[in-house]
């Protein structure tokens, strides 16, 4: 009987210590019930099946601690959680992405953007140890193009100025714990930092509206062409031989479409950022900042190279953006095919009449506009009766400079039109005779027309300015444009009325209206 | 010293909302901020569960790893609490932490992000202990009065516990023991054969 009592005893403690037991890995597990719970369920379940059946005492906080976990309150099973407080990502318990973007921006972003940024930089450092400032070959000609309009210089340099604002400021928010706390201290870092996000908090939609106003100005002349693979295949010239460009060349135009294409991402993902209160959720927050840093980080270290070239590393390219011209010598070397448009159009080389003031180019607006304004000096070279005899009809050759040189702008053409069909019909018979007998006049005299066109005019009959000043231009046009697409941009509007200055042998009046035209345009 | 944390019994959270309006009142805390919220999953079905969610005051905490400009401090006990005067309102310990405990008054010009606030685990911050400007920034520091947080301390049916881990860990523990012993009880018959009679096990979330 003892001895059975005995027994039974024992298996009852036997028991209570295994149910213990029990109890002591299930609380275990009820604590640390992150992964080690599925472990240890795992362990239950395969050594001690049994026991877990006939004990059945899961704790049911232990179900829901491991549904948070695996967070599965949202999607699959369906699990819907909610709070009274009402708030961003308030119905979450546990946001595991967080973590990934913690990882992200501690592990990855944080170094690999200081060896891309640092890397760039010695890249960039010993190429200019090695290589030295790209020179000017021929030398500075002294003879200045313009390149670039006030307008388009206000949109660079707005865009520019923005640009280096806040990838500075950005920087500071990514390097400055590593690079910056260790020497200045926390608190003197933080109002930097405090300063600086404000700044870009702000300036950021600002560079957003820049950008798409420097889309606008740059994107003419900025597609690519099978000019640029070919200068991408040399190198862009920097290891030696010529690589032809116009007038943006490969690696500019490939800077214009990384500084519009990836800045437009940086600064929509940037506004997601900075305005959090459309319902952006943490996960939306964290991507969008993934997506802000990887294309700031990207877009500054093609900057690095365009800023490079532009300043130290090449003679004469800094001039062209801070001033608006170009050095003729540069342009011949650096956009040899723009420059020879230029030459096509008259507005450079031996046909044109340059000179350190008269400087004319393509493209450039405001210069445009301010050929519009009458110039009281312009006609200074004519006589006082000029001002008279403006708005005649009767015109006579005084009195067609003079329109041209008065704000009436419509006029020339086509009283030059009226001229030639009708008041000297005599001399133009007189020189069209004279013409067919081999005579011919230097016709790149007038501004507009370089060696090409000439060409194509005496080709046409039109050797002497005689004939260039009857014809009408239209006309010249039709010839122009059987001559090829690429004289189609050529306008010829002024080119009779300037032809007749020429053959009147007027060269000072000729010089004024040039100053006044723009590549031959008005 | 201790290492302090919190623990939200999940079978005892009555989701009355008790913690969250505690914390409010004693820490002045800014408008639009929560330090504590309670999440309920299922609710209104059976097995809904309810949790008091707020800062962990982790050992390798996230937000104190990504801060731009390491405002954030552990206390000896193991308190994670940061600097406003520092802060920068970036936003990015609110995108790492897993929490959502720290949190942004949306006072900025675009109601953009101002100094982030945080659970402190009443434990105020880098201003003289007990001062008005300590008060003012980051509301009381009961655990230099010797108190426990509020929020805890309030929790009507002790679902919500702060303190030292391993009493917190002590207090749980010995619950689910005699959770599971009821449970245990109830299917092997202990009870039965020690006390003779079975245990009424109505209502119990376990079973």
């Amino acid at each position: 009987m003892d001895a059975l009592k005995w027994s039974s005893n024992k298996i009852t403690s036997f028991n209570f210590n295994l149910s213990l037991l029990a109890c002591l890995l299930i609380t275990l597990f009820a604590i640390f019930s992150f992964s080690p719970a599925i472990a240890a369920e795992d362990k239950l379940g395969n050594s001690n099946n049994t026991v877990t059946q006939q004990l059945g005492v899961k704790s049911p906080a232990t179900d829901l601690w491991r549904a948070v976990r695996q967070r599965e309150f949202k999607g699959s099973a369906g699990l819907s959680s909610s709070s009274q407080v009402k708030s961003m990502g308030s119905t979450e318990f546990i946001n595991i992405k967080g973590q990934e973007w913690r990882n992200f921006r501690m592990g990855q972003l944080v170094p690999y953007a200081a060896y891309l940024l640092g890397g760039v930089l010695l890249v960039l450092a010993l190429f200019r140890l090695i290589r030295g400032k790209i020179k000017i070959k021929a030398g500075r000609s002294g003879k200045k193009i313009l390149r670039f309009s006030p307008f388009q210089r206000f949109v660079h340099w707005s865009t520019a100025i923005l640009f280096v604002i806040l990838g500075v400021t950005g920087l500071l928010l990514t390097f400055g714990k590593s690079g910056l706390i260790p020497i200045i201290g926390g608190k003197a870092f933080g109002a930097m930092a405090g300063v600086g996000k404000v700044i870009h908090d702000y300036l950021g939609p600002v560079f957003g509206i820049m950008l798409l106003i420097m889309l606008f100005t740059f994107i003419k002349g900025n597609f690519g062409n099978w000019t640029d693979v070919k200068w991408f295949f040399k190198g862009g010239g920097m290891f030696g031989g010529h690589a032809s460009a116009g007038r943006y060349n490969g690696g500019e135009k490939a800077w214009f479409w990384v500084a519009i294409l990836a800045g437009a991402v940086v600064v929509v993902s940037g506004i997601v950022l900075d305005f959090p209160y459309f319902n952006q959720t943490r996960d939306d927050l964290q991507l969008s900042h993934l997506v802000h840093a990887i294309g700031s980080v990207g877009i500054l270290a093609a900057s690095f190279g365009h800023i490079f070239m532009g300043t130290v590393a090449m003679e004469g390219a800094y001039e062209s953006m801070r001033t608006g011209y170009c050095d003729e010598n540069w342009a011949k070397e650096h956009h040899d095919l723009w420059y020879d448009d230029l030459q096509a159009q008259g507005v450079v080389g031996a046909g044109a009449s340059m000179s350190g003031s008269a400087v004319a180019g393509v493209g450039a607006v405001a210069a445009g506009a301010m050929l519009r304004e009458p110039s009281s000096n312009a006609s200074g070279s004519t006589d006082g009766s000029a001002h008279v005899s403006g708005g005649s009809s009767d015109i006579d050759k005084q009195g067609l400079m003079d329109t041209g040189v008065s704000s009436s702008k419509k006029t020339p053409v086509k009283t030059a039109d009226k001229k030639s069909a009708s008041s000297s019909s005599s001399q133009s018979k007189k020189t069209g005779s004279s013409s067919t007998s081999g005579e011919s006049d230097n016709l790149k005299k007038i501004e507009g027309i370089g060696p090409k066109i000439e060409e194509i005019l005496k080709g046409a009959g039109l050797s002497t300015f005689s004939q260039l000043s009857h014809s009408n231009p239209d006309d010249i046009k039709v010839i122009l444009n059987d001559a090829g697409p690429r004289y189609k941009m050529h306008n010829p509007k002024t080119w009779p009325q300037q032809a007749e200055l020429a053959d009147k042998g007027a060269w000072d009046e000729l010089s004024d209206l040039q100053d006044r035209l723009l590549g031959g345009r008005e | 010293m201790a290492n302090v944390k919190f623990y939200c019994d999940s079978e005892r959270c009555i989701e009355c909302n008790g913690c969250v309006t505690a914390c409010k009142n004693e820490n002045d805390v800014p408008w639009g901020v929560n330090r504590r919220r309670v999440v309920t999953v299922k609710d209104g079905e059976p097995g809904e569960r309810s949790l008091s969610v707020a800062c962990m005051h982790c050992s390798d905490a996230p937000c104190a790893a990504v801060c731009p400009v390491d405002c954030f401090y552990t206390t000896d006990n193991g308190i994670v609490l940061h600097d406003k005067e520092t802060c920068i309102g970036c936003g990015y310990c609110s995108y790492a932490c897993p929490f959502g405990a720290p949190q942004f008054p949306e006072s900025g010009a675009f109601s953009s992000k101002g100094k982030m606030d945080k659970c402190t685990f009443c434990a105020g911050g880098p201003e003289e202990t007990g001062s008005a400007e300590e008060y003012q920034k980051y509301g009381a520091n009961r655990i230099a009065e010797g108190k426990l947080p509020l929020c805890a301390e309030m929790c009507a049916t002790k679902a919500l516990l702060a303190g030292d881990a391993n009493v917190v860990s002590d207090i749980y523990r010995q619950r689910v023991i005699n959770r599971s012993m009821s449970t245990l009880a109830s299917n092997v018959g202990i009870q039965k054969n020690f006390l003779g009679s079975s245990p009424d096990l109505t209502g119990k979330a376990t079973k």
